[in-house]
């Protein structure tokens, strides 16, 4: 591979990782029922 | 109209941020009513606060300058560490979804007695976390005076000075609560000093497309994936990074701040700007390889390889707001870091020795003295920079990785978790990782894996083998969903 695409991957694999607690928690809010409270 | 000077403007956007600051956390500490309040917010924050908080305290100094430094010189090697940074946050939102069970928590080393039943583990991790939470800020206290001087052309010192009052008087205010609001102010400036900083600098100065086409050719080895880790080597950084992120005590104290668990899982979504700010960064770093392609300017070291570009690239408005974004990512971590610090002194080694809590009036006036003491303290050692802060300072990220991750990941997720196997998994996690780091001091340490993912590897590896030989311990009853 060219480094040209070896950057350009490493950048998506970087955006990629960092949505993936980014979707998890949107996933788990929305599932989550408004209920669990502290008290 | 008056033409401002360079340190004109940088004084004034660094000033009245400062300001801002301050203000946003005196108005949000009138709700500051009781002890909890001080130390754990009441575990009532909303959406907003909970948000900008953890988005504020994940994001520091470190990821302005260290980390874009370490891109510039080495190449996109050097990011593989955002990516297991990313990992340890996805380990977070597993971690959360078992320990808002835990939610009557005030402190991170509150689990190992909820848990574990385990005094001597509360004690334990609660003085090496406050010993290495407090020496692990000083960088960001360092970082706050470096960005003063570099914008104002004024003394270190001062600008330590200034920022450590500002810090003391949001925390002795209103604790995690005015921590929490300051901090949400303060991740809008780092937002916007990254994004609209970045969006200049690829408007006027090079556009990244043609970036990565130019160093592809100059430069390919900056797009060598393995130049600075062999591929063990990334896996080992799975170790110090990933399991050092998952379980942070700023970050499991954040579980228990939220009024809901919709809210506690809401603020993860703070990755979605994340992501941009870590991409926006990597281009950034790959934009000043190519505009300083043999080395930075007579002046500049290589942690400071953003501000540099900005002050060659850009307005001065510009770069006083890159600068005012540092001194933000900067505080909202120290801030938060002092807070806990502080909660963790009161909560886990005085109310422990003591053998019986104080009142909540006690904690909230105890709260006040010891962070504005402590916030100064800091500073002090900031300003002096004795070589022993180096030193400690070395053991403080690993010393909290080792000590939470397997304690809390196993106790949550794992039925055979044991007391025995926490705190002797601790124990060994700390005897690898202090050896390897004083031998790694010395300068004495050659095996290609860091103390501190060694250390969280042993601790991780005896726990298992320990749980496995010893009896489990239960989970509390009221630690079930309900």
């Amino acid at each position: 591979m060219d480094p040209a695409s070896v950057g350009i991957a490493f950048i998506i694999a970087l955006a990629v990782a960092c949505l993936i607690p980014a979707v998890l928690a949107t996933y788990l809010w929305i599932k989550t029922p408004e209920g669990e409270t502290r008290g | 109209m008056v033409e401002l000077g360079r340190e004109a403007i940088s004084a004034i956007v660094i000033s009245s941020t400062l300001a801002a600051y301050v203000i946003v956390g005196l108005v949000a500490s009138r709700r500051v009513k009781s002890g909890e309040d001080f130390l754990i917010a009441g575990g009532k924050l909303g959406y907003v606060p909970l948000f900008g908080t953890y988005l504020a305290t994940y994001f520091s100094a470190l990821s302005m300058l260290g980390w874009p430094g370490d891109m510039y010189a080495f190449g996109i090697s050097a990011a593989w560490i955002g990516i297991f940074w990313a990992l340890g946050a996805a380990l977070t939102v597993l971690v959360a979804r078992k320990y808002w069970y835990y939610r009557q928590l005030i402190t991170p080393p509150d689990f190992m007695t909820a848990r574990y039943g385990s005094k001597l583990l509360e004690l334990l991790v609660g003085i090496t976390s406050f010993i290495a939470l407090v020496f692990g800020i000083v960088t960001q206290y360092i970082a706050m005076g470096i960005a003063w001087s570099l914008a104002l052309g004024r003394s270190y010192a001062e600008g330590i000075l200034i920022t450590t009052a500002t810090m003391a008087v949001i925390i002795a205010a209103g604790g995690l609560v005015s921590v929490a609001w300051s901090d949400v102010l303060k991740a809008a400036v780092f937002l916007i000093a990254i994004y609209g900083g970045a969006a200049y600098i690829f408007t006027n100065a090079a556009n990244p497309v043609d970036t990565i086409k130019r160093l592809a050719t100059t430069n390919p080895s900056f797009f060598d994936p393995f130049r600075v880790y062999a591929p063990f080597g990334v896996a080992m950084l799975f170790f110090m990074w990933t399991l050092g992120v998952a379980t942070h005590a700023q970050y499991l104290q954040r579980i228990t701040a939220g009024r809901s668990l919709r809210v506690t899982f809401f603020q993860y979504t703070s990755w979605y700007f994340v992501a941009a700010i870590y991409v926006t960064l990597l281009l950034l770093a790959m934009t000043a390889k190519v505009l300083f392609p043999t080395g930075l300017p007579a002046g500049w070291s290589r942690d400071y390889v953003l501000p540099a570009l900005f002050y060659y690239h850009s307005p001065p408005a510009i770069y006083a707001l890159f600068l005012a974004g540092i001194v933000a990512a900067a505080l909202s971590t120290a801030d938060s870091v002092i807070q806990l610090a502080t909660s963790i002194f009161i909560k886990n080694i005085v109310e422990l020795a003591r053998g019986r809590p104080f009142s909540s009036r006690a904690r909230l006036n105890l709260g006040r003295a010891i962070s504005f003491a402590l916030t100064f303290l800091v500073g002090a050692a900031a300003i002096a920079r004795p070589a022993a802060i180096t030193y400690v300072a070395g053991y403080a990220w690993g010393l909290v990785a080792v000590g939470y991750f397997a304690p809390v990941f196993f106790g949550l997720y794992w039925r055979r978790a044991s007391k025995t196997a926490a705190i002797l998994s601790v124990l060994i996690g700390w005897v690898f990782f202090i050896v390897a780091q004083a031998l790694a001091l010395a300068g004495r340490w050659t095996v290609a894996i860091s103390p501190a993912a060694l250390g969280s590897m042993a601790a991780v590896i005896s726990y298992v083998v320990i749980a496995l030989m010893t009896k489990p311990t239960p989970p509390p009853v009221e630690s079930s969903p309900r």
